[in-house]
């Protein structure tokens, strides 16, 4: 009953008495959602929906494949649309209007506006994509491409970079793109970045060098086959020399906030709203969109970001008009959205997978057997039922990067799904398990976290592992698995659209403390190889590794729901993170 | 009047100490890593390590204090460290929203309070008794979330009348800022309005059996002129005390409301901090909001003894 009032309230069937019955029903739901008595109910996803992965075509020649070949940009293939019709229309089959606010709702105010070297937070990035550039952009395959690259060179022996940078470009600031601006931004990034330290890291003596206004040279001591891919990441975005030199590792502060992307920062009101408008000087590329690359024009005035941090508040905004744009939209609205005219779900794929970390510095999960009876005591399927409610938002499998990419991979498959109970038992006698209880530190604050905990500890219970929940706030977690004498298991979710070689289980200081030398050889490997053939024969090697291992559990996919208004003309969906250029407002 | 407003002042100083210390040694000893949370998940400990050194926080704790209380006894009670700001103006920027909803859930709780409870004591034991105080139960009881969210499908997102959520400054005009602020403040007021109003109905009917009330109905006054002139006016001393308290809880914000209507108030400020853990900026808050309730307890109880000069005395 209560869920047919809570319908109703969504669907507008409003009368005087349907209020009195709505006002009870939402009073009561609100109290058997308190008392976590809330039931996921199992819908189809309707043919509005958005997904960023269907119909997208696949692009020519990557530019990390181009090894010692001349990289010159590649036309690849647009990027588009859902063969479901919805909002997502190809953007140059629309006549676009120019003009018009365009406000997004987002999660979360960011801890700095657009900073994304000083944090990876998934906010602070999504706003910066629209104001910085790096030299090379993801295309849908999350593929680099050239963005404020015109041409490059990479020597045969995938050692020597050689960058020519694109002529005209300027920052919002009026000053000229150059190359001191790329070295002083690159040492920024090498400092503050896992994955520029990683890069530095092979850098030969003195590799960095400017030979005149629009050239770079990166010499490597060793190859460096994730390099470009490494530079299409947002977080590798140019500054001004002056601005990366006066910031050094501290944040950049509003004021110097100073890019060459097709937005412009404009003002920053914490907790209430973030302004970016047009930059007319934006000097686009002529390629065909693609992902992040290619052309981007912008026909919106303004894009106004406002950070709502209840998903309910988001979505009862985006229907009235006040968003236009949702970022996070809770889980359980997906049939209201679907069902309301003016607006379009979108599931965003690829999205993030939930690892079930395994403490191994120290105590029972130092056991094999142990890792393997956990592993095969549940059914994944069931877990991600848990832990999002509703099935088209999930996806059952084995890759540690999404099928979307080019790095994704089946390695491993059988035992990803392996489900065996009396195996799951003999292992525990094997691994010796005297019946300790483990801990498993979780948070409500994500409550796909304790949501999966809660239904993988019952079946663990089920053969006889006794766990306990400890459950805090994500700031006490984040603390307490630093530090192995605190914990068994703990959950976490990890990027599917990023490169294998930057996942942060690679780190055996990481929580979770794999250490392995296979995996660090293979790991040497991967980071080196820049031939895409032999990239995948590496990965598949690394995937059968983590499956032998299992050094933590990938329970499956999950994929974001957001929402946008119909009025959005030409939105490409959200595969590489959200943007708003290259879509207008009718 | 002066001296007692003085020394009220000066015994203020020690609770401030109090609070001021008990707030900083539960927020360091609680676990929680403010630096794991800026950083996103994927950081790596050398990266967490670096940033913890850069802000100050691998010192030791008493140093910290130290370091800090000295600050803030020169009024400066540090910067935030999620953003990047000093914590005083953060705190200023949060004021206006939380002082105006603050002003206008009192005018609510007020209005709807004080009528509900004078009716209804005046007609003790009638039908229109039990409903209001019966409807006042029913306030109290339902959480503010739940009230917030139904006014928001009903007026915003079904009638259209009101935005969904979000705050305009006074700057950008009175109904601009007004209609963002009608559902917060109604939410935030229903709530002590029901308490309000038993309060009052309690208090009323305490002064109604008294020996004078008896005698101006006596002397042939109106029942409207009894009610409103002795009863009303010798239940406000205790009426008032709370009133004091309700406007202090109301001054310091609003959480669940203010993150609901997404306003951006001192309330969604503090619980951001907190889950954040946001050291400096805790700290500053909390001694801001026991200054407003020293402050204000102190109005309330000079206030009484205006109303009441046999306090005084």
């Amino acid at each position: 009953m209560f869920e047919n009032t809570f319908e109703a309230l969504q669907r507008k069937s409003f009368s005087r008495r349907g209020f009195l019955v709505a006002g009870l029903g939402v009073a009561s739901a609100a109290l058997l959602q308190a008392c976590g008595g809330q039931e996921p109910s199992p819908t189809t996803a309707s043919s509005q929906s958005t997904t960023a992965s269907s119909g997208s075509t696949s692009s020519t020649a990557t530019a990390a494949t181009s090894s010692g070949a001349s990289g010159s940009p590649s036309a690849s293939g647009s990027t588009t649309t859902a063969a479901s019709t919805a909002a997502a229309t190809q953007a140059a089959d629309v006549n676009h209007k120019k003009g018009g606010v365009l406000t997004v709702a987002m999660i979360g105010e960011p801890p700095v506006v657009a900073d994304a070297q000083f944090t990876t937070t998934t906010v602070v990035s999504d706003i910066a994509r629209h104001i910085y550039e790096g030299l090379f952009a993801q295309d849908t395959q999350f593929s680099p491409q050239p963005m404020l690259v015109d041409k490059f060179d990479l020597s045969p022996d995938g050692l020597n970079y050689t960058f020519n940078l694109r002529s005209g470009i300027k920052f919002h600031s009026g000053q000229d793109f150059t190359s001191k601006d790329v070295i002083a931004s690159l040492n920024r990034w090498g400092v503050l970045t896992g994955r520029g330290k990683q890069i530095y890291a092979l850098l030969a003596a003195d590799g960095i060098k400017a030979p005149d206004d629009l050239t770079v040279t990166i010499a490597f001591k060793s190859p460096a086959g994730v390099f470009l891919a490494f530079l299409s990441l947002i977080e590798a975005f140019m500054m001004p020399e002056a601005v990366a030199t006066a910031v050094g590792k501290d944040k950049i502060p509003d004021d110097k906030i100073d890019g060459t992307g097709p937005f412009m920062f404009k003002e920053h009101l914490a907790d209430q709203y973030i302004r970016l408008v047009r930059y007319d000087g934006y000097q686009a590329r002529s390629e065909k969109p693609d992902g992040l690359s290619g052309k981007k024009t912008v026909y919106i005035d303004e894009l106004k970001i406002i950070p709502v941090p209840d998903v309910t508040v988001a979505t009862n905004g985006a229907i009235t008009g006040e968003y236009q744009f949702a970022t996070t939209v809770d889980n359980d609205q997906y049939d209201s959205i679907a069902n309301d005219p003016n607006l379009t779900p979108i599931i965003v794929k690829p999205g993030s997978w939930i690892c079930v970390n395994y403490q191994k510095a120290m105590g029972p999960f130092t056991n094999k057997a142990l890792r393997q009876a956990v592993s095969m005591c549940f059914d994944r399927q069931q877990a991600l039922i848990a832990a999002y409610g509703r099935q088209e938002l999930t996806r059952m499998d084995p890759g540690i990067a999404a099928p979307e990419t080019i790095w994704g991979s089946q390695a491993g498959k059988e035992i990803y799904e392996k489900v065996d109970k009396d195996q799951a038992k003999s292992l525990l006698k094997d691994a010796g398990y005297n019946g300790e209880t483990l801990r498993w530190i979780t948070t409500k604050e994500y409550p796909y976290h304790y949501n999966t905990a809660a239904y993988i500890k019952q079946e663990m219970d089920a053969i006889g592992v006794k766990v306990e929940l400890v459950v805090s706030d994500w700031a006490t977690v984040v603390q307490r698995r630093a530090d192995p004498k605190n914990w068994e298991m703990i959950i976490t979710g990890l990027s599917g659209g990023a490169h294998p070689a930057t996942q942060p289980f690679n780190d055996k200081a990481w929580p979770g403390f794999w250490d392995n030398a296979q995996k660090d050889e293979v790991l040497g490997r991967m980071v080196a190889e820049s031939d895409p053939d032999k990239l995948k024969a590496i990965i598949d090697e690394y995937q059968t590794l983590i499956y032998e291992e299992l050094p933590f559990i990938k329970i499956g996919d999950n994929f974001a729901l957001q929402v946008i208004r119909k009025e959005v003309v030409g939105y490409i969906g959200s595969r590489n993170g959200w943007t708003f250029w290259n879509c207008s407002l009718a | 009047m002066l001296a007692y407003t003085i020394r009220r002042l000066i015994l203020a100083i020690p609770v401030m100490l109090i609070v001021a210390t008990a707030v900083f040694v539960l927020l360091h000893f609680a676990p929680g890593d403010p630096v794991g949370v800026m950083l996103g998940t994927d950081a790596s400990e050398q990266q967490r390590l670096e940033l913890r050194q850069q802000l100050g926080l691998d010192d030791p704790l008493p140093e910290q204090y130290v370091r800090w209380l000295g600050d803030a006894m020169r009024g400066d009670l540090g910067t935030s460290l999620f953003l990047n700001k000093p914590v005083t103006s953060a705190l200023a920027e949060r004021a206006q929203p939380t002082i105006l909803l603050g002003l206008l859930s009192l005018l609510v709780a007020l209005i709807l309070g004080l009528v509900s409870g004078v009716i209804a004591a005046s007609k003790r034991g009638s039908w229109l008794d039990l409903s209001l105080m019966g409807g006042a139960m029913v306030g109290i009881a339902v959480p503010t979330f739940v009230l917030g969210l139904l006014l928001m499908f009903v007026f915003a997102v079904e009638l259209r009348w009101l935005p969904v959520a979000g705050y305009k400054p006074l700057s950008a005009g009175v109904w601009p800022c007004l209609k963002y602020l009608i559902m917060p403040a109604i939410t935030l007021g229903a709530a002590q309005s029901a308490f309000l109003g038993r309060m009052t109905r309690s208090m009323m009917l305490d002064v109604m059996g008294q020996d004078y009330v008896r005698t101006a109905r006596a002397k042939g006054l109106t029942e409207q002129s009894v009610v409103l002139r002795h009863v009303l006016r010798n239940s406000f001393v205790p009426l008032l005390t709370i009133i004091g308290l309700m406007f202090a809880a109301l001054m310091s914000g609003a959480v669940v409301t203010e993150q609901i209507f997404d306003i951006p108030g001192m309330g969604r400020l503090l619980i951001q901090a907190v889950v954040r853990r946001d050291f400096p900026l805790v700290q500053g808050a909390v001694l801001v909001i026991a200054a407003v309730y020293v402050l204000i307890n102190l109005a309330v109880d000079i206030l009484v003894g205006v109303v009441d000069p046999r306090i005084q005395r």
